[in-house]
């Protein structure tokens, strides 16, 4: 790809999720797959950051389940105090309740994250092939 | 349900600052088909589905959002 500026990421400026928020993302922690997606980001928006999102603002699981994620066969499920405790940034990118998890190397991020406490959920919400 | 073939790999968590999906250019399976308006199939073979594609930017990066099957048949007649 040719060296170009980045574009820049908007935030939201909200406060930091409380600890106890319920973070959110589509699929199962394959590593190989998380470090091409950190890989992606920093290509556009120059920072390594792997999407997630959070229940902030009225957005609970179910609403995120149903809606953002509802192609996603599973869901894994962390929580902002065992993120941020693994030395991860979350910051409030794009549109609430979206979040990126970020750390400034990609291979610590990826470490980092899949070695984080979670759970895997089968999405109760799943709709195969398209959004409805 | 069988999963099409992937035209453009996409992580399906991810969202611009618009709230649209996004991918890169690089990542599709033929870049001659990844143009505004199209309809194809995004994402992997666990977590995919048919998107529109809203726009392509000079750095590669592709917009697009997601539909439903049934949106897509009307576009595309093997989506249903």
């Amino acid at each position: 790809m040719v060296d170009r500026p980045k574009k820049q990421r908007a935030r939201r400026g909200e406060a930091a999720p409380a600890s106890a928020t319920v973070v959110v993302r589509g699929d199962l922690l394959d590593p190989d797959a998380l470090r091409e997606d950190a890989a992606d980001n920093f290509d556009i928006y120059g920072y390594w950051g792997i999407s997630v999102f959070a229940e902030i603002a009225g957005f609970d699981l179910g609403w995120i389940a149903s809606n953002k994620l509802v192609n996603a066969r599973w869901l894994v499920i962390f929580t902002a105090r065992d993120l941020l405790s693994a030395g991860l940034d979350l910051w409030d990118t794009g549109q609430s309740p979206h979040y990126d998890v970020v750390h400034d190397d990609p291979g610590e991020l990826v470490t980092r994250l899949v070695a984080c406490p979670h759970r895997i959920v089968r999405n109760p919400a799943q709709s195969p092939g398209g959004h409805r | 349900m069988t999963v099409p073939p992937i035209a453009l790999r996409a992580n399906l968590n991810n969202e611009d600052d618009e709230g649209l999906n996004w991918s890169l250019l690089r990542n599709a399976a033929d870049q001659a088909a990844i143009v505004e308006g199209a309809v194809v199939v995004a994402g992997t073979e666990r977590f995919w589905s048919w998107v529109r594609i809203r726009r392509v930017d000079d750095d590669g990066q592709v917009h697009f959002e997601r539909i439903g099957p049934e949106e897509a048949a009307r576009s595309v007649p093997r989506a249903s």
